[in-house]
């Protein structure tokens, strides 16, 4: 993440909506992307509906409503992430659909809505954030957008909770100078997440601790008005033992579960010598500023970043030194690394993998003798290094030939490591 | 020390080298092809093509001091000298080994030198440069006679490989008459037995004069000459069961191909013959 943009795009595609918004750099200022000004709530239903008379996809509100309507009785109301994770099959119209595919209309209604509103240039890039970021999800998104003609576009893909840091980060420093704790509140989950600084020397790091709090305040509850003061009470409990040891400067509030303002006295509770936020595209926002400078600047660890830096070694004027390849803090699907490399005499690929946590550091051994270096240093090879999740990573290491003078063999060497 | 050198290249960014017409993409490559290529190139070398490309690389304190060096008119070995120096491809050991020879090369005749380009050029297929080059050299007023001869012989190498027998038996001849040296009289002797048959051949007065020549000034007998021929043979067969020429053969064959496929592969190979010809053709006739 070296290359310095004006704008970024980010879309939380979180289980129940999504929604999207822009940063801008140089002034720091977020656009949150409102399909209905009259809310103000800038979130997106995460369900799909297929209008058989007009033959066009509608999402969100507009497929809820669509689905509501008499002359659609009979038409199913699709739940997005339902769909993708089951991988269901759905006929519509008589035509086979699959959890992706239909997971990818709805990005393409979400992606044309979002460039029609926010207006955003063709070569800023976009960052996607869900609850988990895996491989799978990774490759999904990239397919899906290459289908949408984006396949210049820079990428970048992040869990909620690295997210939530770059949100948090991207704030004024008085609301992060302690802890900075999130409240998410789902239909079927609580969580909380703890933002949290530890200084090593001169430098501090930031972590990012979830914590499962379903069943401290129930969803259906909360939607019923008789109900709302007893789970009202219950938080403000929590929140009262927790504050007694525990310094937050800020705490937000998200998820379906807040729309209601059923927390009163919780929210009082907060706000002594706390600031309170309650938003629900926090997730979008944090996506879209992780590009920032300050986000650069500031390491951050938590569910899917990776937690060493890894380097390796290399000749400079006939001495052996450390190369920095990645950087502990990472988000694992950023986490890569292609470089070219004389062959000098070996056949043995050091790298190292350590922690600013602790100073001793450990030295795995790839051997790729497979690929048969030459001598007199005619062997160049390409060393390509990818995390599949922020414990397990691929060395890959190819043959190269020599520029004009050897050609490239086409020999490979790959080798997967757990750092677990 | 054994290790992995870190080789930063930048895409879209090469320089095209004349000798072997190859691209270097990266400060690695070029002192690689500067070591290999000392011999063949000069001053024209380090042009401000290549300080570009050098400067793009990120070297630009080498290209700024190479022109300077270009312009006070100082020694392309210098500047060479320069470029191994600074890029770190080369250990502390090779650097010295390379140096040294850059020395060498100092102390040796401008003369020494282009026949050492000439041999580079003649061992990269570059026939006709090297004949143009070994050309200039024989003709050179000042010769010592022993490299006079080396690159007569050379001459008559390149005539031979180009079926021109009479003409490399000529050179051949004029080798053996300035220094007499074992090499130049088997160069002779094979020509001879080469030039018997295919094409190229030569009439059967010529050779049988030829061939009293040999007997009379080198006392090579006929019994001699057809001990040379069995090798030559043996040799020629070598060739024939060559890797290379199982190859092309099956290049040109049109077994197990499509007829559109063998048409193809043979008319790229005869454009690419009929352009070598034209090249050639021009250069006789400069």
């Amino acid at each position: 993440m070296q290359e310095q943009y004006e704008k970024v795009i980010g879309i939380d595609l979180a289980k129940t909506y999504s929604s999207v918004a822009m940063y801008e750099n140089g002034t720091g200022e977020w656009y949150p992307m409102n399909v209905n000004p009259e809310d103000g709530k800038c979130v997106i239903p995460m369900v799909l509906f297929y209008r058989s008379q007009t033959k066009d996809w509608l999402i969100g509100d507009d497929a809820v409503f669509a689905a509501s309507l008499p002359e659609n009785k009979g038409e199913e109301l699709i739940f997005v992430w339902e769909v993708y994770h089951n991988e269901r099959m759905m006929y519509i119209e008589e035509q086979e659909y699959s959890g992706e595919e239909l997971f990818a209309e709805y990005l393409s209604v979400l992606y044309r809505k979002a460039k029609e509103i926010l207006k955003f240039p063709e070569e800023e890039p976009i960052v996607f954030t869900a609850e988990q970021m895996d491989l799978s999800l990774i490759r999904f998104l990239k397919q899906a957008m290459k289908k949408m003609g984006e396949n210049q576009r820079k990428l970048c893909f992040l869990s909620h909770s690295e997210a939530f840091a770059r949100y948090v980060v991207n704030q004024k420093k008085e609301l992060w100078v302690n802890d900075v704790t999130l409240f998410e509140l789902q239909e079927k989950q609580m969580l909380l997440r703890n933002f949290t600084g530890r200084r090593q020397g001169n430098t501090w790091f930031y972590f990012v601790e979830d914590q499962e709090l379903t069943g401290l305040v129930s969803y259906e509850a909360v939607q019923e008005e008789r109900l709302r003061d007893s789970e009202d009470a219950r938080f403000c409990d929590y929140l009262k033992e927790d504050y007694r040891s525990h310094i937050v400067s800020a705490v937000y509030l998200t998820g379906a579960g807040f729309y209601e303002n059923w927390c009163k006295e919780s929210i009082r509770e907060i706000c002594k010598k706390r600031r309170a936020f309650k938003g629900f595209n926090l997730y979008a926002c944090g996506a879209a500023a992780a590009l920032s400078d300050m986000s650069r600047k500031t390491t951050v660890f938590c569910e899917g970043t990776v937690m060493v830096s890894l380097g390796m070694m290399r000749l400079v004027n006939g001495r052996e030194e450390a190369l920095k390849l990645i950087a502990a803090g990472t988000g694992f699907a950023q986490a890569k690394y292609s470089g070219e490399f004389i062959v000098a005499d070996t056949d043995q690929l050091k790298l190292l993998v350590s922690s600013p946590f602790y100073k001793e550091q450990e030295m795995l051994e790839v051997d790729f003798s497979g690929i048969s270096p030459r001598m007199d240093k005619t062997t160049e090879i390409r060393i390509d290094i990818r995390f599949e999740s922020p414990k397990v990573f691929t060395v890959r290491i190819t043959d190269l030939g020599f520029g004009e003078w050897r050609e490239a063999s086409g020999r490979q060497v790959e080798k997967r490591i757990s750092l677990e | 020390m054994s290790g992995l050198i870190l080789s930063e290249k930048k895409e879209g960014v090469f320089y095209r080298e004349s000798l072997e017409e190859k691209r270097i993409f990266s400060a690695e490559e070029l002192c690689y092809y500067l070591k290999q290529n000392i011999y063949a190139i000069n001053e024209d070398f380090f042009g401000e093509e290549l300080c570009a490309f050098l400067a793009a690389l990120g070297y630009q304190s080498l290209s700024v001091r190479l022109l300077q060096k270009k312009n006070l008119g100082k020694s392309y070995l210098s500047m060479a000298a320069d470029v191994i120096m600074e890029i770190d491809y080369y250990s502390g050991e090779e650097k010295k080994k390379i140096l040294a020879e850059f020395d060498r090369i100092m102390e040796r005749s401008p003369a020494q030198n282009r026949k050492v380009r000439a041999d580079i050029l003649m061992k990269n297929g570059k026939e006709e440069d090297a004949y143009k080059e070994y050309k200039n050299i024989s003709e050179d007023a000042d010769l010592e006679e022993e490299l006079r001869a080396d690159c007569l012989n050379d001459l008559g190498v390149i005539c031979g490989a180009g079926f021109r027998y009479e003409e490399a038996y000529t050179y051949f001849r004029q080798a053996m008459q300035l220094h007499k040296k074992q090499e130049y009289l088997d160069n002779m002797i094979c020509c001879l037995i080469l030039a018997k048959d295919g094409p190229g051949r030569m009439g059967t007065e010529a050779l049988r004069e030829k061939e009293k020549e040999l007997c009379v000034q080198y006392g090579v007998s006929g019994e001699l000459i057809e001990k040379y021929g069995i090798v030559v043979e043996r040799e020629a067969k070598n060739v024939e069961l060559s890797g290379d020429t199982i190859e092309f053969k099956e290049k040109i064959s049109p077994r197990n191909k499509p007829l559109e496929e063998y048409h193809q592969t043979m008319e790229e190979l005869l454009a690419g013959w009929k352009e070598d010809f034209r090249k050639q053709g021009l250069e006789r006739q400069k």
